[in-house]
């Protein structure tokens, strides 16, 4: 019998991706019409998730995520011996967000979100818009204390939901190093949101 | 398994699927050990606080504009050949499971894998066959588009610009002529001279036909010899050939031939890396048409971090077409200005032995000056281009930066920053070269 509590063996439970009950893309880069379709299916939500929580703005993310599929089609025969397909695609799906970012004139790279209702998109529904912000507002305030490639382990893993040899492949580095990354990122976050607790 | 070896993975077990090996021994541990169980649990507490509840997710509207835009694409594969919109040709992504890959190493000893019951071919195999195909060749229209500025030189690629379109117009007679064009710039080789003319500075050149108006384009209207020109650059720069065969968006097969191809100079400083083809990592595909072996169609990626950066395709080539006698001539607006400095060699002396940032100093000084003899020394074009007054005449030089050299431009930058008349700031880098006829250092670019 165990000596650990309920509660305890409920917290210990590895991890379960929220999204894991969904398809996940395992395959070579589409070659064919239906492929290509069951790929969009596949990774639409999460790029457009990404995209959105880079710009603050879902019409510019729905943009930026379609042009994305479209490159993707149009110039599949260079991408044949893309290894992982999914990391492949969150690194364009990252280009492509750094492109209307640039294109809006912004000297960083990353969104500002105190400045995202200036952007917000008028034909998103205002809730869903408003909250997601909020939101993500909040956990940008957090992650902004963390070390930049910390950070952004920890919003692969968490907020992508990416695997950690998918985030290896999308950040350049070894998977050692991704693991290593979020796992301080992590340590630090503990501790932030503890002091975010007694304050 | 301690405490020690399984606190290091407890970030496995955070990861999507944790279904390694340890899985059980570690969470075997974990519900025995209240220190590590209280550890992991505020690890996982840790990733709650920081996971959003709320998701945006894509409209319904996503998945139906991106598969309108394949039905159109896919449409427009089958239809050869049409004037004003783009065709992306030659993907064969239909006829995919139809095509067997042949792939070869560039090296020529090697041979093309066989496969789908193909007969292997070598890159020599192919030249030959090509070189053959080609004999008759009267002329060749070509219509593309490059990620470039379009009244720039034709060498630059710019990533973060927009496709612009660019036209290419080759006689083979003897002596060959040409034309090649974007809505900046034009140059025309008549057979015996090349003239070029830069549109809106009104700023012309005239020199041999080897003079290097048309930059990397030159090989690329030599369509007869493409692949004889890559298989040469794959002996001297180590670039690599990938031949694919395939089947054809018109059902006809065809060759696909990659080449990368890496950057060519020394990026220690990178500001020309990726600012034309050979100062990048790319990867040049070309489609032949398995037959006659005539080029269908180009796409040049350049390589970047992230992402391959798509910088040059082809529209629509055009063989042996009649073109206009007036297509190899160029009529200049009477009050254009002359580059002259290959032929210019009366300096004055105290403009020689000056250095890349003596020059740039001197240069933009006089430009604040207005002192338009002392500019024409450094910038030798006849009479200074009005345009070219309005924007640098009364500015003033704040600073001037250490000169440098990127890639495999010959001269050297020099980092400038200067305040306009109306009172723009604007910081960018002087190109100065010194292999002109007079041999000193004169301004190139970067103005």
């Amino acid at each position: 019998m165990s000596s650990a509590t309920f509660a305890e063996r409920v917290a210990v439970e590895p991890e379960v991706t929220p999204s894991a009950g969904q398809d996940r893309w395992e395959g070579a880069w589409p070659r064919t019409r239906e492929e290509f379709s069951r790929f969009v299916d596949v990774f639409q939500d999460r790029l457009v998730w990404f995209a959105f929580r880079k710009l603050g703005n879902r019409s510019e993310a729905e943009e930026a995520v379609q042009e994305v599929f479209l490159r993707a089609y149009r110039h599949q025969d260079a991408r044949g011996n893309v290894a992982r397909v999914s990391s492949y695609l969150y690194r364009m799906a990252s280009n492509a967000c750094n492109d209307v970012l640039r294109k809006r004139g912004r000297a960083a790279l990353t969104l500002d979100l105190s400045k995202a209702e200036n952007i917000a998109d008028p034909r998103a529904q205002a809730g869903e818009h408003v909250a997601a912000l909020d939101e993500l507002k909040r956990i940008e305030t957090l992650l902004a204390r963390l070390p930049r490639r910390q950070a952004e382990a920890v919003r692969l893993r968490i907020l992508d939901e990416l695997s950690f040899a998918e985030i290896a492949e999308v950040l350049g580095c070894s998977l050692g190093t991704a693991k290593s990354r979020f796992r301080h990122g992590l340590s630090k976050l503990q501790a932030l949101l503890e002091l975010e607790r007694e304050n | 398994m301690n405490c020690r070896a399984v606190r290091k993975h407890f970030v496995d077990l955070l990861d999507v699927a944790c279904d390694t090996q340890e899985h059980e021994a570690l969470m075997a541990h974990l519900h025995t050990c209240p220190q590590c169980t209280n550890e992991f649990a505020a690890m996982k507490r840790a990733m709650e606080g920081v996971r959003p509840k709320h998701r945006i997710g894509a409209s319904p509207a996503l998945m139906e504009n991106v598969l309108k835009e394949v039905m159109e694409s896919a449409a427009l594969m089958d239809t050869p050949a049409r004037t004003g919109r783009r065709t992306r040709l030659w993907l064969p992504i239909f006829a995919a499971p139809l095509a067997a890959a042949l792939l070869l190493a560039a090296s020529f000893g090697y041979w093309l894998i066989q496969s789908g019951g193909y007969k292997p071919l070598s890159a020599f195999n192919v030249l030959g066959r090509a070189a053959h195909a080609m004999q008759g060749l009267q002329s060749v229209h070509i219509e593309a588009q490059m990620r470039t500025i379009p009244g720039d030189n034709f060498e630059l690629i710019l990533l973060d610009q927009d496709m612009v379109p660019i036209e290419l117009w080759r006689g083979f007679g003897e002596p060959p002529q040409w034309r090649v064009e974007t809505s900046g710039r034009v140059v025309v080789c008549d057979g015996n001279t090349s003239l070029l003319w830069i549109k809106e500075s009104n700023v012309a050149s005239e020199a041999p036909p080897t003079a290097g108006h048309i930059g990397w384009l030159a090989p690329l209207m030599d369509v007869e010899h493409i692949l004889d020109s890559e298989l040469q650059l794959a002996e001297e720069q180590g670039s690599t050939v990938t031949v694919q065969e395939v089947i054809g968006p018109d059902g006809a097969p065809e060759l696909l031939v990659s080449v990368e191809a890496l950057a060519q100079g020394d990026y220690t400083n990178d500001w020309m890396l990726n600012k034309s083809i050979s100062d990048s990592d790319n990867l040049r595909v070309y489609r032949l048409d398995a037959e006659t072996l005539w080029l269908k169609g180009l796409q040049v990626y350049v390589h970047t971090d992230k992402i391959d950066v798509l910088v040059f395709e082809t529209d629509n080539i055009e063989y042996n077409a009649e073109f206009p006698d007036t297509l190899f001539a160029l009529e200049l607006p009477d009050d254009v200005s002359w580059l002259d400095s290959q032929r210019r060699t009366d300096v004055p002396a105290e403009a020689r032995n000056l250095t890349p940032e003596e020059t740039a100093r001197v240069f933009l000084e006089a430009c604040s000056r207005e002192d338009w003899d002392t500019v024409q020394v450094f910038y030798p074009v006849t009479p200074i281009p009005e345009l070219f007054k309005k924007h640098l005449g009364g500015m003033q030089l704040v600073s001037l930066g250490t000169p440098f050299q990127s890639g495999q431009f010959p001269g050297w930058f020099v980092p400038y920053e200067i305040r306009l008349k109306n009172g723009e700031v604007k910081k960018h880098n002087l190109t100065v070269r010194n292999d002109n006829a007079a041999g000193i250092y004169q301004v190139d670019g970067g103005i």
